[in-house]
């Protein structure tokens, strides 16, 4: 898939564990786990901003375009 | 959601749970005359049909065959039709209409109706016998099967569109 999701590194970089973003953001540890392994057909604007405040980086570092 | 959440999807469960069970035994009698007619005809003598609102006594063998065949093949194809209709009716009252199961389940109903329009055509040009009994007007080619098949494929290639979009929907996190 051209498009990666860096939630892994992002979290690394926080020390902080997907379960907590999860209760953070108020979305399910599952449709975390589906996004953070680039299992996710889209993602919600609103789900990214969430995402954004809670670990205080840009959309550009969690989604990243890679060539096939 | 119960599994029939409004009165009118068990209403029309149970109406057509019973049309189904009626059209089975209509069947299942049009399979026992065509047998008797094929193995004893003169046990069917005395038999009486209602064709085109004109009784018709099953004096000759050839017309207990036709009869029975016919009413086997046509109950047998309303079963089928009822059974993908009731199928379908089970997953909307589920709340989950938008499946790959209701696309096939369209597509069978096509098909069905495309054969039971086939099967009409065969009867048209059945022999003589058939012709004696079964005047053209009640062979005449139902050009609303026709129409359902088409109603049927245009409402497959609506729900394949809908499964694409719950599929979408429910991948967006």
């Amino acid at each position: 898939m051209p498009i990666r999701v860096n939630l892994d590194r992002m979290l690394l970089d926080r020390r902080m564990s997907l379960t907590e973003l999860a209760g953070r953001i108020d979305l399910t540890l599952a449709n975390l786990s589906i996004l953070k392994t680039g299992k996710a057909r889209a993602i919600r604007f609103s789900t990214l901003e969430a995402i954004c405040q809670a670990l205080q980086c840009q959309p550009g570092d969690i989604l990243e375009h890679v060539e096939d | 959601m119960s599994r029939f959440g409004t009165g009118l999807s068990r209403a029309l469960y149970v109406a057509m749970l019973a049309i189904m069970g009626l059209m089975l035994l209509a069947a299942l009698f049009g399979a026992i005359i065509t047998v008797v007619a094929l193995v004893d005809p003169s046990a069917i003598e005395g038999l009486r049909a209602r064709i085109n609102g004109q009784d018709v006594y099953m004096r000759q063998p050839e017309l207990a065959l036709t009869v029975g065949l016919i009413m086997a093949i046509a109950c047998t194809f309303f079963v089928a039709v009822l059974w993908q209709l009731v199928g379908l009716l089970k997953s909307a009252a589920s709340g989950q209409p938008f499946t790959a199961d209701n696309v096939r389940r369209l597509r069978i109903l096509a098909a069905l109706f495309v054969t039971m329009m086939l099967v009409q055509l065969a009867t048209l040009i059945m022999p003589v016998i058939a012709q004696d009994l079964l005047n053209a007007r009640a062979l005449r080619l139902d050009l609303g099967t026709l129409f359902a098949a088409l109603l049927s494929l245009v409402l497959a290639e609506v729900f394949r569109a809908g499964v694409a979009l719950r599929e979408d929907v429910e991948g967006t996190i």
